[in-house]
């Protein structure tokens, strides 16, 4: 199913695994947050340091949201798979009950007692010649 | 002893040192350089997932749903500020701060060499004008010349890297310093265990006003029977070339300042070694002026052959800048200097700003050489400046040696180290 139709349960794993990346990007940005809060370098140079710094852990955090999204709009995929699988195998089972009432009834109209191939037998034994 | 209310110190070096700020900028350079690896694989396997073939066979049941989710995660990664951006923007900032550091020490090492040579030079023309006064209100050459320098100490700088320690490093290791005699002068019941720098201090006074190469070998034990070793060394007592048995002559002080070992260094670990000193037990070596020297001589040697564990040094108006720079991280060291105190002056050089180096100057004594020099009069006090001091390099010090100045119980051995030939 994985390679004809897409398989849901692996596109959830899939979806997991980018949302563990944004947990890891969101880490690094709060471990980093963390040092420079403490650090103890002062002066012209640090301010221009602290300034660049802070615009790359806002892109972070900004990047893990949008990381998330992105697992968000993966799973809702997902899911959508999943119904269309789901569709298909009612379809799918229905055609093959309808297939088994079809060869039932044709069958039970043909061979029951006082049924269509009775009735033939008799007309088809009466005509041979005693 | 001077004003008992503390005087205020200025410190280089330590954990709040130039060096200390430069191993910082390096650390969080070194951090910045993982989070960019770190995002540029996580950018790389996200990419991966794009070309999935299980994903792409999905887009037949759902395509609008399988574009939203490509259209979300390029954006992540390759978008305006996205993860790539930041691989690269976080290795970029890597490398400027180690750039940045890298200039920060140039610039210090440049700042402290020319200071070390030119700094004499901003303030002769106050001292001068000081002396001159004194001179033309006494008429004592003497005291005016003395007055010159105790003014402005770094002259002293200027003066021996005109040529007396390069003569100096020449010729030292060709002195002859003859064997270190020790002999044993038994227990000193007096005094108790440190509770300050300033004890520490004090009790190395104390050792001083004794015979010379008389040192002190206190072994001192706390409360949960750890036991640690503090060394008091004591300076010269001698100047006289002739008094070879002196083990505190001027041998052992042109062999000391340049960093070659001498037989009082050898006495002193005789010394610890029949006191009983063993290799395990934390020590703290305290020495003043030539005694500070040949601490810190000893400690590098007992780095290098494990001899003994000396985890602290103290010197007291030592000039150890010659050798200090050498001392690993496992050694702490406090010079404490006082400001007027021309002694520390003769290596003609600053001290390093090392995390392990904090270079303490206090502002004591009376403006007299011998007094500026002095243990009581400037040195004790001095060290009860320190004690009393927020400086963080100077707080880092002492907490990292409060073992020291928490024990219960002390036995004071006391050596004489004499010269043999």
């Amino acid at each position: 199913m994985s390679v004809i139709f897409a398989d849901p349960g692996e596109l959830y794993a899939i979806a997991d695994r980018i949302a563990r990346h944004a947990d890891a990007v969101r880490r690094n940005a709060t471990t980093l947050a963390a040092a420079i809060a403490t650090d103890r370098w002062r002066g012209l140079a640090s301010e221009v340091f602290a300034a660049e710094a802070g615009s790359v852990l806002k892109d972070m955090w900004a990047c893990a949201r949008r990381l998330d999204d992105a697992a968000d709009a993966l799973r809702r995929h997902a899911s959508r798979v999943q119904g269309v699988i789901d569709f298909v195998k009612r379809a799918w089972d229905d055609i093959e009950g309808l297939g088994a009432t079809v060869v039932r009834d044709v069958g039970g109209f043909l061979v029951d007692d006082n049924g269509l191939l009775d009735a033939l037998m008799a007309d088809v034994l009466e005509q041979v010649p005693h | 002893m001077g004003p008992r209310v503390p005087q205020p110190v200025s410190v280089s070096g330590g954990s709040n040192g130039v060096e200390a700020h430069y191993d910082d900028i390096v650390a969080m350079a070194r951090r910045f350089g993982h989070v960019a690896t770190d995002s540029g694989g996580a950018a790389l396997t996200l990419h991966g997932y794009l070309v999935d073939p299980g994903l792409y066979t999905s887009g037949l049941a759902d395509p609008a749903g399988l574009a939203t989710f490509e259209a979300d995660l390029l954006d992540a990664l390759d978008g305006y500020h996205g993860l790539s951006w930041i691989a690269v923007q976080c290795g970029a900032i890597d490398v400027e701060l180690r750039a940045a550091a890298a200039a920060y020490l140039e610039a210090d090492r440049a700042a402290i060499a020319l200071q070390d040579h030119f700094a004499g030079l901003v303030g002769f023309t106050p001292a001068a004008a000081h002396a001159l006064a004194l001179l033309a209100a006494s008429g004592n050459v003497p005291r005016a010349l003395q007055t010159v320098l105790t003014d402005d100490p770094a002259l002293v700088d200027a003066f021996m890297n005109a040529g007396p320690v390069m003569w100096d490093a020449l010729t030292a290791p060709l002195l002859v310093d003859g064997h270190a005699n020790v002999a044993d002068a038994g227990v000193d019941t007096a005094g108790a265990p440190p509770r300050s720098l300033a004890d520490v201090m004090g009790a190395l006074a104390r050792r001083n006003d004794g015979r010379p190469g008389e040192i002190d070998v206190r072994i001192i034990t706390g409360a949960d029977g750890t036991r640690r070793a503090i060394v008091d060394i004591p300076g010269t007592k001698t100047f006289d070339p002739t008094q070879v048995s002196d083990i505190t002559g001027p041998v052992t002080n042109m062999r000391a300042l340049v960093g070659v070992q001498t037989s009082y260094e050898k006495g002193v670990l005789q010394a610890m070694h029949t006191a009983g000193v063993r290799s395990s037990d934390e020590v703290m070596l305290v020495g003043h002026s030539e005694g500070g020297m040949v601490a810190v001589q000893a400690a590098l040697n007992c780095a290098k052959n494990r001899q003994f564990r000396v985890t602290h040094v103290v010197t007291a108006g030592a000039p150890v800048g010659l050798t200090v720079a050498k001392l690993p991280g496992s050694v702490q060291l406090l010079a404490v200097e006082n400001h007027n105190d021309i002694v520390p002056h003769l290596d003609g050089r600053t001290n390093p700003d090392k995390v392990n180096v904090t270079t303490a100057t206090v502002t004591r004594g009376n403006g007299g050489i011998s007094n500026d020099h002095g243990l009581d009069e400037s040195y004790v006090p001095g060290a009860a400046d320190l004690d009393a001091s927020h400086d963080p390099s100077v707080t880092s010090f002492l907490s990292g040696a409060r073992g020291f100045f928490d024990a219960t119980s002390v036995r004071t051995h006391t050596y004489v180290i004499t010269r043999g030939s």
